[in-house]
């Protein structure tokens, strides 16, 4: 079953200003984690930002492969908080994600549901949103045929 | 299956048919050593060129399916269901493996039957919540070149092969354990609490040990299956007058709580035998 929300950011941090203004591509940015002692990535942070490093170089990534990773060994994809610059749609993103998801389970056995969890930060009109997802893929690919603001107005 | 020539010629010469002849026999002693000549004559090979190590690696994962299919089969002829669980999971790993390997990713026919198979087997087993570790790391170094792996300086991504080796991170510092939970999807399956091989837990397996023994049906037999849910007597259920509390223990009257579960739901799987089916 999957979840997704997309919530207006009333105070979007500095660095999301910033980067949404000034740069272009996506920044990958740590968060805590269930009361980690620093802002950590998730594991697949990395092998995601390689991806698309490898497979879409005209995409610029700002990303520090030095900051400390959290491991939860579930069999779930978790991907980084991303912001989004101004020359990187929301529908862009939704494609790269997808495409990375599609690579990575070809091994899948029969019937099994890779499920995934990620969100990322943008900058629309003049307000900040972020969305997050949690679920299956095949209902990822929902929202990368509409326009995400309309399918959660529904 | 196989992207190189010389390793599809390889594999039909070298092919899995007697072994499947023996598995239905039931006799896994000769199985294992038809394996143990295929292995051989797979560790002969040798290659610079990447796409045919490449393959290599494809053949032993091949190779190491059917050695834990055959642990499998074995582990569940002996009663053994506990240590069979870990064999079932290994099996899966090769599969995924075979399959994300494979030319266009398809298998062969003999292959995807067996992963039908396993798939109903996996059913049988009483396990749906999983041991999970949370863990903190500052650095998952190569396996291949010994940088670090999520690291553009790094060329190698995890799980992708290179010259017949695939690449993964070797966690070097683990700085903390975050949490241990429970889950209904882990990475490994084979974090569970164990039950003993008698266990009521295991009937499905019993069921299948005891068909099996009596050549109801063979692991090359076993073709399908229903999962069609089914009423079943509730051993907990008292009948007691309307107004009384509950039996269960709720506090709740009984005619307001389980005065309708004299029988509930339960779990129920038709195997599903072809004795025409040969795989030879």
């Amino acid at each position: 079953m999957e979840k997704a929300t997309l919530q207006i950011l009333n105070e979007p941090s500095k660095e999301l200003e910033e980067f949404s203004s000034v740069s272009n591509g996506i920044k990958i940015v740590p968060e805590f984690y269930n009361g980690t002692q620093e802002k950590v990535l998730q594991r697949d942070s990395g092998t995601f930002a390689k991806w698309i490093h490898k497979n879409h170089p005209e995409i610029n990534i700002d990303y520090n492969p030095d900051i400390k990773k959290i491991s939860l060994h579930n069999n779930e994809y978790w991907l980084p908080l991303v912001y989004l610059a101004s020359d990187t749609s929301v529908q862009i993103y939704l494609g790269l994600v997808i495409n990375f998801l599609y690579d990575k389970l070809k091994g899948s056995l029969k019937g099994e549901a890779a499920k995934v969890n990620f969100s990322f930060e943008y900058k629309e009109g003049e307000s900040y949103k972020r969305f997050s997802y949690s679920g299956d893929v095949e209902g990822l690919k929902n929202f990368n045929k509409i326009d995400i603001n309309k399918f959660l107005e529904k | 299956m196989f992207k190189t020539e010389e390793i599809n010629n390889f594999y039909k010469k070298n092919n899995y048919n007697l072994f499947y002849k023996l598995l239905h026999e039931k006799q896994f002693q000769k199985s294992k050593e038809i394996l143990n000549s295929i292995e051989i004559e797979i560790n002969k090979l040798t290659s610079a060129d990447e796409l045919i190590l490449n393959d290599i690696f494809l053949l032993k994962q091949i190779l190491l399916f059917h050695n834990s299919l055959i642990s499998l089969w074995e582990d569940i002829f002996q009663e053994k269901y506990s240590s069979s669980w870990n064999h079932l999971q290994t099996c899966f790993d090769r599969l995924r493996n075979i399959n994300k390997f494979s030319l266009n990713n398809k298998k062969t026919k003999e292959l995807d039957f067996f992963e039908k198979q396993l798939l109903i087997i996996e059913k049988l087993y009483p396990y749906n919540i999983f041991m999970s570790m949370g863990i903190e790391t500052s650095l998952f170094e190569c396996s291949i070149c010994g940088k670090n792996i999520d690291s553009f300086e790094c060329e190698h991504e995890i799980g992708e092969l290179y010259y017949g080796e695939m690449a993964f991170g070797i966690a070097k510092n683990i700085t903390n354990i975050n949490h241990i939970s429970m889950v209904k999807n882990p990475m490994d399956k084979r974090c569970v609490v164990q039950y003993s091989d008698d266990s009521h837990h295991f009937k499905g397996l019993q069921f299948l040990n005891k068909q099996l023994i009596s050549n109801q049906l063979t692991p090359i037999t076993l073709y399908d299956a229903n999962e069609t849910p089914r009423k079943t007597l509730n051993n907990k259920y008292k009948k007691l007058k309307r107004n009384e509390k509950c039996f269960c223990g709720s506090g709740k009257k009984f005619k307001k709580c389980c005065i309708n579960k004299e029988y509930i739901d339960e779990n129920h799987i038709e195997l599903i035998v072809n004795h025409g089916f040969k795989l030879w």
